[in-house]
């Protein structure tokens, strides 16, 4: 069936390179920010400008003020490579220092960095994808049931309308990050742990390399990693806290042998005179390097821009609108306080669960095959809930940010099919206000249908017909979930609807996008709730299993 | 995706379907509308703007004064149908009352000056867009009109020869990218044939015996009138209708062992009457869109058959000529005097006398026999014989053998696996003859990707179930493979300063590879229509 693989990933690679042909962020400066022009787009087109000419001490120095290198060092590698690459296939013109600020209109140069986006995305993202669905598919198949179900979930899995819309339309490469995390997630979660969990830890600061939001991830694969360093093990001869100590180590010097192989470069080197913005001309080289380190850092973790941006679909800004106005009252300096506190307790259960999980993991006598699914698929949900608690929660969201949510949660397919596509239109939503600005409008609507025909047209069980279906009497929790989600469905397209029709009044100017805020956060905490259900289940039976035994 | 290809009797039409897929579809397209668009996009822009601005007499006159080498050189039903986009209420109601559509659009403008705005962009790639309904029912009628079982897909049972026409790459770069109307045209070919085709059902009725014979004529005959290119296949239909129509008695009139070949073939009768009612339909379909422009026939004549243009395309179309230029290239540097110039008669001539065996073999033995499977051999012969040795011959006509070469396969109970491989070579040689079409680097990735997505549907759908030795597999397409790639990497991924002078050396090997594949594939064609069976 090697035909129907090379269909698959040849369909969502066109659908990637059909968004492509759309408008960028930020081109011809439309919607652009007043300070810089452009946006995302001419950003990573700057970067690998920058990094291509200059030498890697000024990377995160160069000229702050023209969308400054802000993402962690491995992006910053990646750009110097596309830069190159740039250089030597477009032309010198495209990535020249300085001159080729602005650089747009030029479909051939478009076509490459739409390229390098979608290659990334078939060498990282697919293959992720691809595989963790097939260690699912364990849990799932049935005798009966052909490899072309499993197919169609990698299929629709890849046709992820907002992953592409973010990606491929307004331009970011947020599928490296989410690929290089699940592939982490794919190698955690494999019953050996030495040198699957260190390669999962190796995936996954590299992830966190690439792009600083995957730490929204790190509290749940966290948790996991010390239950596995706890692991019962009752073969084994060594002591529990032995074999804690040695797996802690282990993991320990893994991240940290990452890092420092990604970082040294930054720490060693600094701007050249000429650029040098810091450098008090103390000789203590400690001192100079903590300077550089910190001096990077505070660039990838801005703090000082305030609790949210624009419109997001969390609390902060659902709870900012006007009789509460959250910003107002609690003063700017406990504000981070009040995040992280409020995060925390959102991503409690997440955290939990899976640290009972890692603890039983390697207890049951099963099948190894099975036993990795069954932690995948905890350890999805995991991801899903911590990047929902963040997404809710915690402080300076971005809108884009749900993806991370929504990448774990897509390849739930085989738990709960209602939930994983349920999600896929929500997420979308939610970034119809970002759309919007982005001039991103009939790809967001061509985009869904194409994902809708996926899901209703291939798929033995449709959305359509798992929500008209009726549950059993007794399960209200089942009867609840369709009803909400009918409910939800209905209110986004009537929200849609609304702002087609109501001309929006003078004196409220944000209405649309505060009601999409509102309706976003509220579907979000839906979507949280739902996780944490699936959970308590999931936890509860890990912590069942060692008294069987 | 492909389930199982059990072959299910009636193709129950799902029209939710039906029509979910067309809207996924379609907006695969809407989302190639900011890709390339070529100049024929001004070509139909211009038409509109005669159309709709010029009396009906000007039409095949104006070039607006000298200042467009965009003139309407289409029959005139097809000037009916840009008269019908530019003056409708529709058009006006978005050009005047909504104002979404700007005047400019459907103006007479020169060449110099006509780009267009982004909502005449729109405006233009959605008539495509919708007129792609024509193409979907086309292949629905010529898909379902056989009685035998057809193999089917994924997706509501569809047929698979269904799916692989209205998802055919070739019609989406032409249409939707490089700006032409083919997807309509190639609907009411279908359709037209898929009417032949359901005569030959055993349950047809003496009604439908007529009326699918007429509709069959007078589509193919409007057909005709809209894009002159498929006079090649004019013979074709003259020779099978009179056999099948004129020749031979309705269904109820035959002996009580009806639709049994070797009981119609012993009598071959004229009936005048079906004779004469098919020359009124036909006759009057072909004359009516003239009329119009009875007095200015040799100025029609004169947009329509361009003989000045010479005997290749500026890009060589994968035809017997591109080897005699190569031929004539060659020698030209060897020895200095090349070759002798073809005229345009010359290749009529030939094309006349390669036709005559399809006509034999394909049409009248068809019609003797009442075998779609032979009509369809004979209409993809016919196209391929007008590819291969027609006059300034078009890339894309290619189209013509390579989409009912698919209903051919894909609708046969007992087809042959050597059949089933001529069409996956034909197939991929086709689409790669057209690559050079869409020239820009910003259209490689989707052509790339548009074709591996459709060629491994094809690999699916033609030979991975089949019977076949691994060995025989790897013989049939090694080279086509090697081909492929070859080709691929030479026309796509070399930078064209690496060839130097030799710039010209991508293209003109493409359609000399493509043209030696292709013409193997034709002969191995004409083989198998007149009784040898290879492999």
């Amino acid at each position: 069936m090697v035909s129907l693989h090379v269909l698959v990933v040849s369909l969502a690679l066109f659908v990637r390179i059909l968004v492509g042909y759309q408008h960028h962020s930020g081109e011809d400066n439309y919607h652009g920010s007043k300070r810089a022009y452009g946006g995302d787009y001419e950003a990573q087109r700057h970067w690998m400008e920058l990094t291509w000419h200059l030498p890697i001490g000024d990377w995160y120095w160069y000229d702050l003020q023209y969308w400054g290198l802000d993402y962690p060092p491995l992006t910053a590698y990646v750009s110097y490579v596309c830069g190159a690459l740039s250089e030597w296939l477009v032309g010198p013109g495209t990535v020249a220092l300085f001159k080729s600020r602005r650089y747009e209109g030029d479909p051939t140069h478009k076509a490459f960095m739409r390229a390098t986006v979608w290659v990334l995305d078939a060498l990282i993202y697919f293959p992720a994808v691809f595989f963790i669905l097939k260690v699912l598919w364990q849990l799932k198949r049935q005798e009966s049931s052909s490899t072309n179900e499993f197919l169609i979930a990698v299929l629709v899995a890849l046709l992820q309308p907002s992953i592409i819309l973010i990606d491929h339309g307004h331009f970011q490469y947020n599928t490296v990050a989410l690929g290089l995390s699940l592939w982490s997630l794919f190698f955690i979660a494999h019953p050996s742990f030495f040198l699957s969990c260190i390669y999962g830890s190796v995936f996954f600061s590299l992830a966190l390399n690439f792009k600083q939001m995957t730490l929204y991830y790190a509290p749940v694969i966290f948790a996991y990693l010390l239950g596995r360093c706890l692991a019962f093990n009752n073969g084994s001869k060594i002591p529990l806290w032995q074999q804690g100590l040695e797996r802690f180590a282990a993991l320990g010097g893994t991240v940290i042998i990452t890092f420092v192989q990604l970082w040294w470069p930054f720490l060693l080197y600094g701007p050249r005179d000429n650029l040098s913005l810091v450098e008090d001309g103390s000789r203590n080289a400690l001192r100079t390097m903590l300077q550089r380190g910190t001096h990077v850092l505070r660039r990838i973790f801005p703090l000082e821009r305030g609790l949210f941006e624009g419109k997001v679909s969390n609390l902060w800004c659902a709870l900012d609108t006007k009789p509460i106005n959250i910003r107002d009252r609690i003063p700017a300096d406990v504000q981070p306080l009040a995040a992280l506190a409020a995060t925390f307790l959102l991503m409690m259960p997440s955290c939990i669960a899976l640290f009972l999980i890692g603890r039983a993991s390697e207890q049951r006598k099963e099948a190894a095959t099975r036993q990795h699914a069954a932690d995948l698929k905890s350890l999805l949900w995991g991801c899903t809930s911590c990047a929902f608690a963040f997404f809710l929660a915690s402080f300076q969201v971005h809108e884009k940010s749900i993806l991370l949510a929504l990448a774990p949660a897509s390849l739930l397919v085989w738990e709960d099919v209602v939930f994983c596509d349920w999600m896929a239109v929500v997420a979308t939503w939610t970034m119809w206000p970002l759309l919007v600005v982005d001039r991103l409008q009939l790809p967001y609507v061509c985009t869904l249908i194409i994902f809708a025909t996926a899901i209703t047209q291939l798929r033995t069980t449709p959305l359509l017909q798992t929500i008209t279906m009726k549950p059993t009497d007794g399960d209200w929790v089942a009867w609840c979930w369709k009803i909400l989600c009918q409910l939800s469905l209905a209110a986004m397209l009537v929200l849609h609807a609304l702002e087609m029709v109501v001309p929006v009044p003078s004196h409220l100017p944000d209405l649309f996008p505060v009601l999409w805020s509102i309706g976003g956060c509220a579907l979000c905490c839906l979507a949280w709730l739902r996780t944490v259900g699936s959970l308590l289940t999931e936890g509860r039976s890990a912590l069942q299993k060692p008294k069987n035994d | 995706m492909p389930s199982t290809s059990i072959p299910a009797l009636p193709n129950t039409p799902s029209w939710s379907s039906m029509t979910v897929l067309f809207l996924a579809f379609s907006c695969c397209k809407i989302l190639l509308m900011p890709s390339y668009r070529s100049t024929d996009f001004d070509v139909h822009r211009n038409w509109l703007a005669i159309t709709r601005h010029l009396p009906i007499k000007e039409w095949y006159h104006d070039d607006v004064n000298g200042t467009t080498v965009h003139t309407l050189d289409y029959p005139p039903s097809f000037a009916y149908w840009e008269y019908l986009l530019s003056n409708n209420p529709v058009t006006q109601y978005l050009i005047h009352d909504a104002e979404l559509l700007d005047e400019r659009c459907l103006q007479l403008l020169p060449d110099s000056d006509n780009t267009p705005s982004e909502a005449c962009v729109i405006f233009h790639r959605s008539t495509v867009i919708c007129s792609d309904m024509v193409l979907w029912w086309g292949a629905w009628v010529m898909a379902t009109s056989s009685s035998t079982p057809s193999q089917v897909l994924f997706l509501g049972q569809f047929p698979a020869s269904f799916l692989l026409t209205v998802f055919h790459p070739g019609l989406l770069w032409l249409d939707h990218v490089h700006f032409q109307y083919n997807g309509m045209l190639f609907g009411i070919f279908l359709a037209s044939l898929g009417y032949l085709m359901k005569v030959n059902n055993s349950s047809t009725t003496e009604r439908e015996f007529h009326k699918h014979h007429w509709k069959a004529a007078v589509l193919f005959a409007l057909l005709l009138t809209m894009k002159h290119l498929f006079l090649t296949l004019g013979p074709f239909y003259f020779v099978y209708l009179l056999r099948r129509y004129c020749l031979e008695p309705p269904p109820s009139k035959q002996s009580s062992s009806q639709n049994t070949p070797q009981n119609s073939t012993k009598t071959i009768q004229l009936y005048p009457l079906h004779l004469i009612t098919l020359s009124v339909y036909t006759g009057t379909t072909l004359l009516v869109p003239f009329l119009p422009f009875l007095r200015q026939m040799p100025q029609l004549l004169k947009r329509l058959f361009p003989f000045g243009r010479g005997l290749v395309h500026d890009y060589w179309a994968a035809n017997v000529w591109a080897l005699y230029s190569f031929v004539d290239k060659v020698s030209g540097l060897a020895h200095g005097p090349s070759l002798l110039d073809v005229p345009a008669s010359v290749c009529a001539l030939l094309l006349l006398l390669s036709l005559l065996p399809g006509l034999y073999f394909g049409a009248w033995k068809a019609a003797e026999e009442h075998d779609n499977m032979k009509l369809i051999t004979a209409v993809v012969y016919s196209a391929l014989c007008s590819f291969m040795l027609g006059f300034h011959v078009h890339e894309k006509a290619i189209l013509n053998a390579i989409i009912p070469l698919l209903f051919l396969v894909c609708n046969n109970s007992k087809n042959t696996a050597s059949l089933r491989v001529l069409c996956f070579q034909m197939t991929s040689l086709g689409l790669l003859g057209i690559f050079p079409l869409l020239f820009r680097p910003a259209e490689l990735a989707l052509k790339l990707v548009s074709y591996a997505a459709y060629m491994a549907l094809c690999y699916h759908v033609l030979l991975e179930r089949m019977d076949m030795s691994r060995q025989r597999l790897v013989v049939e397409l090694l080279p086509l493979v090697a081909v492929v790639v070859g080709l691929v990497m030479l026309l796509e991924f070399v930078p064209i300063r690496f060839y130097g002078k030799l710039e010209f050396l991508p293209l003109l090997c493409t359609s000399v590879g493509c043209a030696v594949g292709l013409i193997l594939c034709w002969i191995r064609l004409s083989l198998w229509m007149v009784g040898v069976i290879i492999g």
